[in-house]
């Protein structure tokens, strides 16, 4: 059943482009977490969120600096090579400077027919709630002349509803890669959040709840590793998870924007479907760039929270400033609490992955001792 | 004995700063010494506000040109990048994280140092570096922070509600944690008084950047980098207004004299992005070959008027920045606005400086460079940080100007 997550992921584009087929409906691609996905769902919109390839960029050099977030531009070199040629839109959010500005070089250079920015406040306020929900609202509208039809406050509370229940089953099925001897590995548990991303919500609803039933007693359990907590800028791939375990590791908890902070915190079902909406996407959604390091830093700890872990992984894209300017700050209180930390700094090449299984290595055979 | 770096300017005007830049930071120490409360404040925090309030505000990323062109940046840098901010990081936030943590480490201070801050305040939405940056002064430094945000408005000036409401609530955030910090209430006619003559004064700029487009040049950005710095820091003031006025008659007196700044005007550039702040001089370079840098990307005022002015002055700043956006937002903008100023300014070729650190401004360098080869205009390139000077080469950047210079004769 696992298998199917992975499976998932690995065909995205033709999953997606089969959906789009046979429901006669339209994909929209979103960039980050704080795209409130609810409202394309309500639209009867596919969501699927971005991601990168390990593969060498070449179409994004022609037209970026080479110093740039390669997460961003591995993204948009895949956009310009007409892999995302069957998204219908494209929601590009206000977050960090490099999102920010492909707001601008999708309108230039990609012929995606419907491409929105969204204002989302970069603080966390009272003011803020109420701008991010009218904002919300002339979002919806968009989407509202982009497929012509309205959408009605039931279907929002619907889709409201499914994505709550994706949460909880994400949290549930992330929660038990901290059971000692583990039941599933940080690897696969990666895979299930990365497809839930691209799958419709409620296939992949049906999906897990299926796997959680039956989890426990499954025959192949992984191998058990040295215990370890990965912080990262952004990782779109299980490529990282999976060499940690090939080293004799086993991430058993994290703090990422793939990762938990894509499911952490509900949507109150009982408010104003768009109110309710700002409220979580706002203020649970633990990214520098919107919250102040004293609460990011209790996101990262508390993530570890009974998961008895031996040493932590930080791994941020180069030149992706919101996180160089924490890092410093975490690793101090990592570090503080005893926690010895590695560090990587992405470049989403093929040639960094043995750089980086002799480090992990290292780290490990350092911490077994 | 340190060579001069900076640019060799062509105005007497001009020439007033480097006192006024001296007595401001003077004036700065002198205030904490008194008691006044100081704010450490990223650039785009509205002093007006703070001098209503009698609170002494401190711009760093100035302090950071400062220290930037007395070569004295790679000290600082180095200092930051023991305390873990590595070189990926802005040059000016890496020298005063160095500044700020590692203060045995880093060279004699410019002006005698920075006055202690009180409370810092940071606009969020210009790029990502100052909020990580400001956020990591609070914590290490223990000082509360403040952060002043605004809708990032990619589609340029904006006529919703919605969002000149939430700029108005900001700005009145803003206030409250001021007055809570210094315990003084806010008096909005002080600060109606200093928007009257920052509307006057953004009138006076309106008009500079109009006659720059003079030939031959009566004013190029060797002058202009050194002489926009009252209304960024002294914004709201007499000393500012003047300032201008002095600057506006003496580009109308060279005008009708027709006195350009070098004696036969053969080509003329346009600089995009941040200078080397520890090489100025290179802006005078191609004046020997009779070429000028006329404009730079920043500084030109592009709109004369604001909205009629409101009677609350909180609500008619935030009227006024939400109808103005001072940098083009996306890159389609960017594009417009660089071929724009191209045509208008007579400019026969464009120098972009492409400062790896700076990820708000470089990311576009590479199109914008593009879109205007594509349009046949000349362009060269120059990549270096724009504070941390370690990986300059001033004989590599000469060369590759001479062959530029070169191109652009041929064309002449
Ligand atoms: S990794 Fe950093 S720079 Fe890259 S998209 Fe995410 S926040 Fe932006
Ligand atoms: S990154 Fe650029 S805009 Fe931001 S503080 Fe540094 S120099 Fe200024």
């Amino acid at each position: 059943m696992l298998e199917q997550f992975r499976q998932y992921h690995l065909a995205r584009h033709q999953n997606a482009r089969v959906w789009k087929e046979q429901s006669g409906s339209q994909v929209l691609g979103t960039l980050c977490c704080c795209v409130p996905e609810e409202i394309i769902h309500a639209a009867g919109i596919l969501p699927v969120r971005i991601m990168g390839e390990h593969e060498e960029t070449t179409e994004a050099d022609i037209h970026f600096p080479t110093n740039l977030c390669p997460y961003c531009k591995s993204c948009f070199d895949q956009a310009l090579k007409e892999r995302y040629d069957y998204l219908d839109g494209l929601v590009i959010p206000n977050v960090c400077n490099m999102i920010k500005a492909m707001y601008g070089f999708s309108k230039l250079l990609l012929k995606t027919p419907y491409i929105r920015f969204l204002e989302v406040p970069q603080r966390l306020s009272d003011q803020g709630v109420d701008y991010f929900t009218k904002e919300l609202r002339r979002f919806k509208e968009s989407l509202e002349d982009f497929v012509g039809k309205p959408i009605l406050d039931e279907a929002l509370h619907h889709s409201i509803d499914v994505y709550n229940e994706s949460r909880t089953l994400l949290e549930k099925v992330s929660e038990l890669r901290k059971k000692s001897p583990p039941v599933v590995s940080g690897s696969e548990v990666q895979e299930i959040v990365l497809s839930s991303m691209l799958m419709p919500k409620e296939e992949h609803n049906r999906l897990l709840a299926g796997l959680l039933d039956h989890i426990e007693e499954r025959d192949d359990p992984p191998e058990a590793g040295v215990r370890l907590f990965v912080s990262a800028s952004i990782l779109d791939d299980t490529d990282l998870f999976a060499l940690i375990e090939e080293c004799g590791g086993m991430v058993v908890a994290d703090d990422m924007p793939m990762g938990s902070r894509y499911f952490f915190g509900q949507v109150d079902s009982n408010s104003e479907p768009l109110r309710a909406l700002a409220d979580r996407y706002l203020n649970k959604i633990a990214c520098p760039r919107k919250m102040l390091p004293e609460e990011r830093l209790n996101f990262a700890t508390d993530r570890m929270l009974d998961a008895d872990v031996k040493g932590t992984i930080i791994h941020n894209m180069r030149a992706c400033d919101s996180h160089l300017y924490e890092y410093p700050l975490l690793r101090q209180q990592l570090e503080s609490q005893g926690l010895p930390v590695l560090f990587f700094r992405g470049e989403e090449t093929e040639t960094e992955k043995e750089q980086q299984r002799a480090d992990i290595e290292a780290f490990i055979e350092m911490l077994e001792d | 004995m340190v060579q001069s770096t900076s640019a060799r300017k062509s105005l007497r005007t001009t020439l007033e700063v480097p006192t006024l830049r001296k007595s401001y930071y003077a004036q700065t120490l002198d205030d904490s010494k008194k008691g006044k409360k100081v704010a450490w404040c990223s650039n785009n925090i509205p002093s007006e506000i703070l001098d209503a309030m009698d609170i002494t505000s401190v711009f760093l990323e100035n302090y950071a040109t400062v220290i930037a062109s007395k070569r004295l940046a790679s000290g600082f840098c180095a200092a930051g990048e023991t305390v873990g901010f590595s070189q990926d990081v802005c040059g000016y936030a890496r020298m005063l994280m160095g500044y700020v943590l590692a203060r045995d480490k880093v060279p004699e201070p410019p002006y005698g140092g920075l006055a202690e801050p009180d409370f810092l305040l940071v606009n969020s939405y210009s790029c990502d570096s100052r909020l990580g940056w400001f956020a990591a002064m609070s914590r290490t430094l223990n000082v509360p922070l403040h952060v002043h945000d605004a809708p990032y408005q990619p589609e340029g000036p904006s006529h919703s509600a919605a969002d000149a409401e939430y700029i108005e609530r900001e700005l009145r955030s803003l206030v409250a944690f001021l007055e809570e910090q210094t315990g003084t209430k806010f008096e909005p006619d002080k600060l109606r008084a200093r928007r009257a003559i920052s509307r006057q004064t953004s009138d006076i700029m309106y008009e500079i950047s109009q006659l720059r487009k003079a030939v031959p040049s009566p004013m190029g950005s060797a002058d202009m980098f050194t002489a926009v710095w009252p209304s960024m820091y002294l914004a709201g003031t007499s000393e500012c207004e003047e300032f201008y006025n002095r600057l506006l008659a003496e580009l109308k007196e060279r005008i009708d004299g027709q006195i350009g700044i070098v004696p036969e005007e053969k080509f003329r550039i346009m600089w995009s992005g941040i200078p080397f702040w520890y090489d100025m001089r290179l802006i005078n370079y191609v004046e020997d070959f009779g070429g000028i840098v006329a404009l730079e990307s920043f500084y030109r005022t592009r709109e004369r008027r604001l909205p009629p002015q409101d009677d609350d002055p909180i609500k008619d700043m935030a009227l006024s920045s939400v109808r103005q956006r001072a940098f083009p937002s996306t890159i389609i903008a960017s594009i417009d606005d660089i071929l724009e100023a191209v045509k208008e300014y007579s400019i026969d070729g464009v120098i972009l400086s492409y400062n790896p650190s700076c990820r708000m401004l470089y990311v576009s360098q590479t199109e914008l460079q593009k879109a205007l080869e594509d349009q046949g205009i000349p362009t060269l390139g120059l990549e270096c940080d724009m504070a941390d000077e370690r990986t300059y080469s001033e004989g590599q950047v000469k060369t590759r100007l001479d062959a530029f210079v070169e191109r652009l004769l041929a064309k002449a």
